[in-house]
């Protein structure tokens, strides 16, 4: 079924529209929610939760690319339930590991929470990633917002892993001065 | 700024480059994979290798049996004399190599195939080419011309090359001690002399 089909679903109050969603991004969204929590079960719940945050966005909200919509609805909630469940620890996973590659890079920049600008910051890195060549984008997105593993992402991007790390390296330099060249003090 | 800002501010990024992003993780696995399709026939070259290295060893190391059986054993035992003979053999070729040269370049060589250097009676060198010819001289003549003083251990015709021609030689062996032996080489066709020993 088509997205729009599948929208128009859930704006006549469907039910189906859930299981139309689940038919056609059931595989999609359950590895953006394995790739963060890497556990099945965690996983599908945050898939059901991501449904029914979808089924009571829509409406008033129409996705214009509704995968991409649904992913981050899931992305968001995923990240959510890996912070509560490891609240207090760090393990070695995808996600600690993009973690560890921003920890490194930021530094220690003493900006109050109160005066962060996270909206600005959203569309700074927007922007920064706007201007970066397809494929080095790519690479990024696989990496930072598909939390795939550095080698699925090398993979992806039909590089070496040394060669995706190597560029990840120079994207997150080249964003930290980016951010610092548009007032973020990192 | 803590780090997990950057990763949430990357749930708000636009959705054309998350899509765009995920055109690649769903690529066929021939791109994503290519690197096998280099391997798989390096590996299947490598089973061919080692496939037929395996069988070469295996062929070296059966088990042939190559102890004499007990007919050659028997053989062996009756027949020791002959045994040392040839082990004493290969002695003589110095010998026979310098007795050869002394003997043959007493010959004009080149005279064997006219029909004026024909004057024996045991035969003719009617039929002969110039380089192949047919015996006309015996045993006894070749060994009268040597004068030995003792009995040769043995004598037979051999055909040797001289000068391009293909001679044919009594050879002739006399022993001389107990495991050397002298050997002459007379020809078997009648030759003019160039000239007196």
């Amino acid at each position: 079924m088509e997205d729009t089909e599948i929208i128009a679903l859930y704006l006549e109050r469907n039910e189906n529209a859930i299981h139309e969603t689940d038919i056609k991004y059931h595989n999609y969204l359950f590895t953006i929610a394995h790739n963060i929590l890497h556990d099945s079960e965690d996983s599908s719940e945050c898939l059901d939760d991501t449904y029914v945050k979808t089924w009571n966005s829509i409406p008033p909200e129409i996705p214009k690319i509704f995968p991409a919509w649904l992913s981050k609805i899931i992305r968001n909630i995923s990240l959510d339930l890996y912070r509560k469940k490891n609240r207090d620890k760090r393990k070695a996973d995808t996600y600690s590991e993009a973690l560890d590659d921003f920890d490194n890079m930021i530094g220690t920049g003493n900006q109050p929470e109160e005066q962060f600008n996270f909206t600005l910051l959203q569309e700074t890195i927007n922007e920064f990633l706007q201007n970066l060549p397809l494929l080095q984008r790519n690479l990024f997105l696989c990496r930072y917002y598909y939390m795939d593993s550095l080698k699925d992402a090398a993979a992806y991007c039909d590089m070496s892993q040394a060669a995706a790390k190597s560029s990840l390296f120079r994207m997150r330099n080249d964003l930290k001065e980016y951010l610092i060249k548009k007032g973020f003090d990192l | 700024m803590k780090p997990e800002y950057i990763i949430d501010a990357l749930s708000n990024i636009d959705e054309e480059m998350i899509l765009e992003a995920d055109k690649i993780r769903h690529m066929p696995v021939k791109r994503k994979i290519r690197w096998q399709y280099y391997l798989t026939p390096v590996a299947l070259v490598s089973c061919l290798v080692l496939f037929i290295h395996s069988q070469n060893l295996f062929s070296k190391n059966q088990y042939t049996d190559t102890s004499p059986t007990a007919a050659e054993e028997a053989a062996c035992e009756e027949a020791p004399a002959e045994a040392e003979i040839i082990s004493v053999y290969p002695i003589q070729p110095y010998e026979t190599e310098t007795i050869l040269t002394a003997v043959t370049n007493e010959y004009d060589i080149d005279s064997i195939a006219t029909e004026d250097a024909v004057t024996d009676t045991a035969g003719s060198f009617g039929s002969d080419t110039k380089d192949s010819f047919t015996v006309t001289v015996s045993e006894e003549e070749a060994l009268a011309e040597l004068n030995l003083s003792e009995e040769p251990a043995d004598i037979h015709l051999e055909y040797l090359e001289n000068n391009g021609y293909t001679i044919p030689y009594y050879i002739i062996s006399v022993q001389i001690s107990e495991n050397k032996y002298m050997v002459y080489s007379v020809p078997a066709v009648e030759v003019n002399y160039l000239e007196e020993q």
